[in-house]
């Protein structure tokens, strides 16, 4: 159980640094920091994952609707992480996804490259057993920047949205001797202002003549619950982001990288660690948005492999 | 327990800290009021675009610095100096930057928030924006390029005229600024030795807003309350007393309605064609032998504004518009067309990150202010720099965008003309790095907005002139790196507009200089 845990725990708070584009993965990656549980001292779990994403309809401002000239929309990502256990209340992680895309319709081209890469670091001040379950409070900082000179000002093609990123996150979690467990989260993302190759551009009813974009800061919140035993965690989440400003997308218009882009998104996720492997797990993940504004209404499917080594430690 | 309150703490500082950075963002173009190198004082004996000449429209001749009636403004213009509210002193602070190039800045924002197209009907047909309707979706107008290019030749043009009469009138009647003729008058704003009879900033408030009435129909609340601080900044500042302004707001009014009457005759409001002229341009492709150029969008959406080519130019007669389109494009099936293909898929296919960025500094597509707008931005910064006077100013922007709507004229005349396909109708494999306009591809409309606009602005600063001109190669080029323009299109499009602009230059050479 606990290795299953610990795999679980690793591709969950790898995929919560990763902060895709708009229309895109839906920015904040659904899988958060589900549990409480750490990676020990001086394990080192490498992981490695494929992520489909595709929309067909989107909401320019509240409005849905379709676009014949873009079709499908699909964003795709091969994303490399990995997670060091410094001690039982500190672990470090890092990922780094490649990420392509394309439109099924119309002429505009499909974007690829190395995206931004993510830095966190998790730290676990409380840690309470009871007679009837455990309770886990942690705290969150990450860093975020681009590692490839991609563009963010050809949305929806672009694979990122160029802004550095500085996030922190409060998590609770609970989980009960039976396996049963809960989490909610709650983030907030401080963007960096970006700069266009145009000297001026027209979001949010105004005319600005500069290249720079202030970015709006985005406010992130999860919720997850399931069900954990030696070999296998099944759970739901539940996510919520939303841009704390930003302008809608105007009728016809093209998205924008600074446009206030939210949305509701609900998914399932699996996590499996076979027999006889040791140190090997596998999850599969996938879910649907809800309801939004300004963004692509996604359906996401994610597959993760992960390994476990000890550098250190018993 | 203190660990948790230590985390919290850590945690809110880290959101205090976040929050409190500095994000504002600073607009370029910061205007500021100065004093001009010159004051053109035979601006007066210009040559008028619209206007027969400078004294066409007359105003009354002003009261005499003695007279009673003048020293009652002075007093009234003391007054209203000594109540000045935050809201004056901030139109004040905006206004002295120059009202003409205030003006080309709102012009330009307006063009980028109209520059959308239409959405589908559900049966696959485009609404028309209807000038009678603006606030109704579709919004009119679809500032797009032609339109744009229009919209600030005629707003330039206009200004132009009306300040060369103003110029006229200000060194006929000779009346002074009021802080010269009371020292007890201190103006907010540098005073030159111009005579103040009647203000300019009333003549291009005037003018500005019957224009731009006609052409953003939707925006009359606002360009209304702008133009009604643009002539009062005037006031406000000490510079005029109310019978300036009240002269020149006239003044601007009458000479408006004389560009708006050339408007509603040019030709513009049948630019948008019919579902019989849409077919027999294609028809007329067919017949030469050649594929028609189709609309890459689905539903496939008429092409823009296909009788743009009819519409009366500034500097050229509809013969010479004629005169002057191009050699034909490489035939669609020829080697040369193959060879021109090949090399747009391989811009397409290798893109880096030096052509991106050219691409997109040019691209000013939707939601932009359009090519032409984008000259007059980079004008913008070459006047500043040149601390202009305001009918020097006026003339620059004037020539400019004679010269550039010319270049839409001219080259909306050559597209609908040949008709040709744009690459990713040849090769529906060649992807796009930026939106693909729907019209047709020879020649690029950036090419021939570039050159002519590059050659007016050289004439005006012949420093620049080097500069100038490769800029608008590398606008040319970005057409191709982007994948929606063969090497053709862009090169005789550039050509084309250098020619377009040399009229231009003509034009502004004979009007006096």
């Amino acid at each position: 159980m606990k290795n299953t845990v610990k795999i679980k725990t690793i591709f969950s708070f790898l995929f919560s640094l990763l902060f895709l584009t708009f229309f895109s993965n839906g920015s904040l990656r659904a899988q958060t920091f589900t549990d409480g549980q750490m990676m020990g001292r001086g394990l080192f779990c490498g992981g490695l994952s494929y992520t489909y994403d595709s929309w067909k309809n989107y909401w320019e401002g509240s409005l849905k609707r379709e676009n014949l000239n873009l079709g499908t929309v699909s964003n795709q990502n091969i994303t490399v992480m990995g997670a060091l256990g410094i001690n039982k209340k500190i672990n470090v992680m890092f990922m780094l996804p490649y990420v392509w895309t394309k439109a099924s319709a119309g002429t505009l081209a499909g974007m690829s490259g190395i995206q931004d890469l993510s830095i966190g670091v998790k730290y676990r001040p409380i840690d309470l057993k009871s007679e009837i379950g455990r309770f886990n409070f942690m705290v969150v900082g990450a860093f975020s920047a681009p590692l490839s000179g991609y563009t963010a000002d050809f949305l929806p093609m672009s694979i990122g949205l160029e802004a550095k990123t500085l996030q922190g996150r409060l998590i609770a979690h609970y989980r009960f001797k039976n396996g049963i467990f809960a989490t909610a989260q709650g983030g907030y993302v401080w963007r960096s202002n970006i700069l266009l190759d145009r000297t001026s551009y027209y979001t949010d009813g105004q005319q600005f003549r500069t290249n720079e974009v202030q970015m709006p800061h985005v406010a992130h919140f999860t919720a997850r619950a399931g069900y954990m035993q030696e070999r296998m965690i099944l759970e739901a989440f539940f996510e919520q982001m939303n841009t704390l400003g930003g302008g809608d997308i105007r009728r016809n218009d093209m998205p924008f990288a600074s446009n206030m882009m939210n949305f509701s998104r609900l998914g399932m996720m699996a996590t499996y660690r076979p027999k006889g492997y040791k140190g090997f797990g596998f999850s599969l993940s996938g879910s649907t948005v809800l309801s939004g504004k300004n963004v692509g209404q996604s359906t996401s499917v994610t597959a993760t492999l992960l390994y476990i080594i000890r550098g250190w430690g018993e | 327990m203190k660990t948790i309150k230590f985390n919290i703490s850590l945690f809110i500082f880290f959101l205090l800290f976040s929050t409190s950075c500095d994000k504002s963002i600073t607009n370029k173009e910061e205007l500021t009021a100065f004093l001009p190198a010159s004051i053109d004082a035979q601006a007066g004996k210009w040559k008028t675009a619209v206007l027969a000449n400078a004294t066409e429209i007359s105003i009354p001749e002003p009261a005499s610095v003695q007279s009673a009636e003048y020293k009652n403004e002075l007093a009234q213009l003391k007054t209203s100096m000594s109540q000045l509210t935050d809201k004056q002193k901030e139109a004040i602070n905006y206004w002295s930057g120059g009202v003409t190039l205030r003006w080309n800045q709102i012009m330009r924002e307006l063009v980028a928030k109209y520059n959308l197209p239409p959405v589908a009907n559900e049966d696959g047909t485009y609404p028309i924006p209807s000038a009678a309707n603006p606030l109704a979706y579709p919004l009119f107008p679809f500032a797009n390029p032609p339109y744009a290019s229009r919209a600030y030749a005629y707003v330039s043009i206009a200004q132009y005229d009306a300040l060369v009469a103003a110029w006229n009138y200000k060194f006929k009647f000779n009346r002074p600024a009021p802080s010269k003729t009371d020292n007890s008058i201190q103006a907010l704003v540098p005073v030159s030795d111009l005579p103040s009879y009647p203000s300019e900033d009333a003549v291009i408030a005037g003018v500005t807003l019957e224009v731009m009435k006609l052409l953003f129909p939707g925006e009359i609340d606002f360009l209304t309350q702008k133009a009604e601080e643009c002539k009062n900044y005037a006031l406000w500042a000490g510079k005029n007393v109310q019978s300036d302004i009240n002269a020149g707001e006239a003044l601007g009014k009458a000479i408006a309605l004389k560009a708006v009457a050339r408007a509603r005759t040019d030709g513009a409001g049948q630019a948008v064609g019919n579902p019989e002229l849409w077919k027999s341009l294609e028809t007329k492709a067919i017949e030469r032998g050649e594929m028609p150029w189709k609309s890459l969008e689905t539903p496939a959406r008429p092409p823009m504004l296909p009788n743009f080519g009819k519409v009366k130019a500034w500097t050229l007669s509809a013969e010479e518009v004629v005169k002057l389109r191009p050699e034909p494009p490489p035939a669609t099936n020829s080697e040369k067309m193959k060879t021109e293909l090949a090399e747009v898929k391989w811009y397409a296919e290798n893109l880096n990150s030096e052509r991106l960025k050219i691409v997109h500094f040019w691209a000013d597509g939707v939601s932009t202010y359009t090519p032409p707008g984008h000259w007059n931005a980079i004008a913008t910064e070459l006047i500043v720099k040149a601390k202009m006077s305001e009918i020097r100013i006026a003339r620059t922007f004037a020539l400019l965008n004679m010269g550039l709507m010319d270049a839409a004229v001219c080259c909306w005349e050559t597209k609908m003309h040949y008709f040709n396909p744009r690459p990713s109708q040849l090769d529906p494999s060649i992807k796009t790095i930026t939106g693909v306009p729907n019209f047709p591809a020879y020649t690029s409309g950036h090419s021939t907005f570039s050159g002519s606009a590059a050659t007016v602005l050289a004439y005006i600063f012949p420093n620049e002139g080097a500069n100038l001109q490769k800029m608008a190669d590398e606008a040319s080029s970005s057409r191709l790196y982007g994948a929606i323009h063969y090497r053709s299109d862009c090169e005789i499009g550039l050509r084309c507009g250098r020619i377009i602009g040399d009229y231009a230059v003509k034009w502004g050479r004979q009007a006096g200089e």
